[in-house]
């Protein structure tokens, strides 16, 4: 007997436990450690609303997006169930869109590295002041390139085994979170808990929506785990579960987080010490200790994010080259390193120069309107798959609350996009416009619905 | 609980890593028993399984078949898998629990098969590595010798725990005997070493082949890892290890 199978199963990998862990882990790098002094700067303790509405938003997102995936768990995720359900261009413009969301993400998270750094080095009384320059460079920003620079040299070369050492470094980043946050807020809250917490908003409730259109980025990563669908073990269990249950663990610990920081220093404060906001929470509440332990976190959390970031991006750009359309030379694989050399310098070259920009809220914001016009498409997908009902459409999963849940998501991911700056808005549309362009300019003639 | 003394060779398909080859002797050598051949082809994390397989399952199958000829030309019973994965260790352990595959080769340089060493080490393995030494060497007339490595510092509560290393060998010769090998090829070695891995490598180099029975239920799991692959690694000789009986049944959840 001679058998050749090309054994798909058996290249599936990833547990619950894995998936769970690559969501969880690519929205705490962002959120917890970068977000507390942005968001708790513009809203004060309200931003904790601000968190629970993106959490919403994407648990809206996360049930649609689970049935999709189970019907199809293919790698793409999103841009894969938008242009079978929806068609080539939708496809285009959330394929491009979401290779430059996620590029726009690891930028954001690599500011976010660069400001660590240069806390750590003002800690170890190396710089007098974070705000120092090398040369014409603010430190924090050239830290951040050079971040960029490693990390794209090291996935191109082949590094191994970064799930494992992702998995390790999210199990030590919950660990030191939630040892940090429950000291903080046993401590705020007062043993008899007769503490004087202060106003909630003191900015009003207006600030609390345009804190959430620039937070919810945080958010991102739930839907990281549709795009290694191909990867994952029983994904009509894994993948509903996966999602469901990293975006609870993460709005639970944004929260708290939140609750901690807007009722320890006020907007003002908060303001002044930006991306490293928590450091001084953790200062606050358990002295220098608590505030080196976090200097290093977010270190490893945002270099970690931006990393899976950049991997996303590139396996984002082979998606739409196998589909036709971007160019086949975008994904080839490099033969001597295995890696798709060219997806990922791009994404990573496109990372480093808009690390270089510095502008920490509009890269955060961009990455959240690109993701935001994917999530509301993937409503409008299963809406549209569930009336179609095309014969090859049989999901392991079924989303609760049809068709409530995916009308309301799809609005609510809309909606959010009304609330950012003028400037993310500019170039979120910009580049939005740019892949229609694309796709009338290269892939015109590609017909993508219903492809398998 | 019996078992069909079945072989599982894999071999790794990617530029990252030196393939063995197969020599005729080798596949001659396992001709008696069904093969399982499983070409392995690693992914990095960054590649998605799906795009390197696209760029690179013609020119693997290719190599795979190539590895394939020599067991062919004996007409044996030959099946080939061909798979890309991140993480080869976890794949053949599931390949290897999912077709219940008794023995797992790995692959070294073999002329002629005239002297075979047999490491046992405890009790637990004798039926197992009896089992899947006859299948292959029956219809041989290659020297076996079996072998005993002990610690120096083994104390006589290890050996109430284990049994000795003469009971193992007696029981092994017994159900090698039992199985039709003839006693005037059956010899013996016990040896006392501060380090016994060591000492049966030294020994090993010696031989044409080596049959070895493993210590964890899980070996298979880590071909690409730890002890006895510590011990093949260092050899250049083909070492067959015998995995230890599980009374789990065969997972059916991966229907092909």
């Amino acid at each position: 007997m001679t058998s050749t199978t090309a054994s798909g199963e058996l290249d599936r990998t990833i547990g619950f436990t894995g998936a769970l862990t690559i969501g969880t882990g690519t929205m705490i790098g962002a959120g917890i450690f970068v977000f507390p002094g942005l968001a708790g700067g513009r809203a004060g303790p309200a931003a904790t609303l601000s968190f629970l509405i993106g959490a919403l938003i994407a648990l809206l997102v996360a049930l649609p997006a689970s049935e999709l995936a189970t019907a199809m768990p293919k790698s793409g995720g999103g841009y894969y169930f938008i242009s079978r359900g929806l068609g080539t261009l939708p496809g285009a413009i959330v394929g491009i869109g979401l290779t430059f969301g996620l590029i726009f993400a690891s930028a954001f998270y690599l500011v976010g590295f660069g400001q660590y750094v240069a806390g750590i080095l003002l800690e170890a009384g190396i710089v007098d002041r974070v705000t120092v320059t090398v040369g014409p460079v603010p430190l924090g920003i050239g830290v951040g390139v050079v971040g960029g620079v490693g990390l794209t040299a090291m996935s191109v070369l082949g590094t191994e085994n970064a799930e494992t050492l992702q998995n390790l470094v999210v199990g030590l980043l919950l660990a030191i979170l939630v040892g940090v946050l429950s000291i903080s807020l046993i401590d705020l809250l007062g043993v008899g808990g007769q503490a004087d917490l202060g106003q909630f908003a003191p900015r009003g409730y207006q600030t609390v929506l345009p804190t959430a259109a620039l937070v919810f980025t945080s958010y991102l990563g739930f839907a990281q785990i549709a795009t290694i669908g191909e990867d994952i073990v029983a994904p009509d269990r894994t993948l509903p579960r996966a999602m469901i249950g990293s975006v609870f663990i993460v709005g639970i610990l944004y929260v708290v987080t939140l609750f901690v920081t807007g009722h320890t220093f006020a907007p003002e404060t908060l303001r002044r010490f930006g991306e490293t906001a928590t450091v001084e929470v953790a200062r606050a509440y358990l002295g220098l200790p608590g505030a080196i332990i976090i200097l290093f976190a977010g270190l490893l959390a945002t270099i970690s994010s931006a990393n899976a970031s950049i991997l996303s991006a590139s396996r984002a750009m082979y998606a739409i080259s196998a589909d036709q359309l971007a160019p086949e030379a975008a994904a080839t694989v490099n033969r001597r390193y295995g890696t798709p050399h060219f997806a990922l310098s791009f994404a990573g070259g496109l990372t480093v120069l808009l690390v270089a920009s510095g502008r920490t809220a509009v890269l955060a914001e961009v990455a959240s309107f690109l993701h935001l016009v994917m999530y509301g498409l993937l409503c409008v997908t299963l809406l549209v798959l569930r009336r179609r009902n095309p014969p090859w459409y049989d999901p392991a999963f079924r989303c609760p609350g049809y068709p409530a849940v995916p009308v309301v998501g799809a609005l609510a991911s809309f909606a959010l996009l009304a609330f950012m700056q003028p400037l993310s808005q500019l170039l979120g549309v910009f580049l939005s416009i740019g892949a229609v362009a694309w796709y009338g300019f290269y892939a015109r003639g590609t017909n993508l619905r219903g492809k398998r | 609980m019996s078992f069909e003394p079945t072989m599982l060779v894999a071999s790794r398909l990617d530029e990252r890593d030196e393939h063995p080859s197969i020599s005729m002797a080798l596949a001659d050598f396992l001709a008696p028993v069904p093969v399982t051949l499983v070409g392995l082809y690693q992914v990095p994390d960054q590649t998605a399984i799906e795009q390197a397989r696209e760029q690179f399952e013609a020119e693997a199958r290719g190599r795979l078949d190539a590895l394939a000829d020599p067991f062919r030309a004996t007409g044996a019973d030959i099946e080939t898998r061909l798979t890309f994965t991140h993480d080869p260790a976890e794949t053949i352990a599931k390949i290897a629990a999912d077709i219940d595959r008794l023995a797992v080769l790995r692959p070294g340089a073999l002329d002629a098969v005239d002297r075979v060493l047999i490491a046992v080490r405890g009790g637990i393995n004798v039926p197992a590595i009896a089992t899947v030494a006859t299948a292959l060497l029956a219809d041989t007339s290659a020297a076996i010798t079996l072998y005993h490595a002990a610690p120096a510092d083994a104390d006589e509560r290890d050996e109430d725990r284990y049994g000795t290393g003469e009971q193992a060998l007696d029981a092994t010769e017994r159900a090698l005997i039992d199985a039709g090998i003839a006693p005037q090829r059956l010899s013996r070695t016990i040896e006392r070493a501060d380090d016994p891995d060591a000492t049966l490598i030294g020994t090993a180099a010696n031989y044409d082949v080596l049959i070895i029975g493993e210590d964890q239920p899980t070996i298979a799991g880590r071909i690409f890892g730890e002890t006895h692959e510590r011990i093949a690694e260092q050899l250049t000789l083909p070492v067959v290890i015998v995995r230890r009986p599980t009374d789990k049944p065969p997972d059916d959840t991966n229907p092909q």
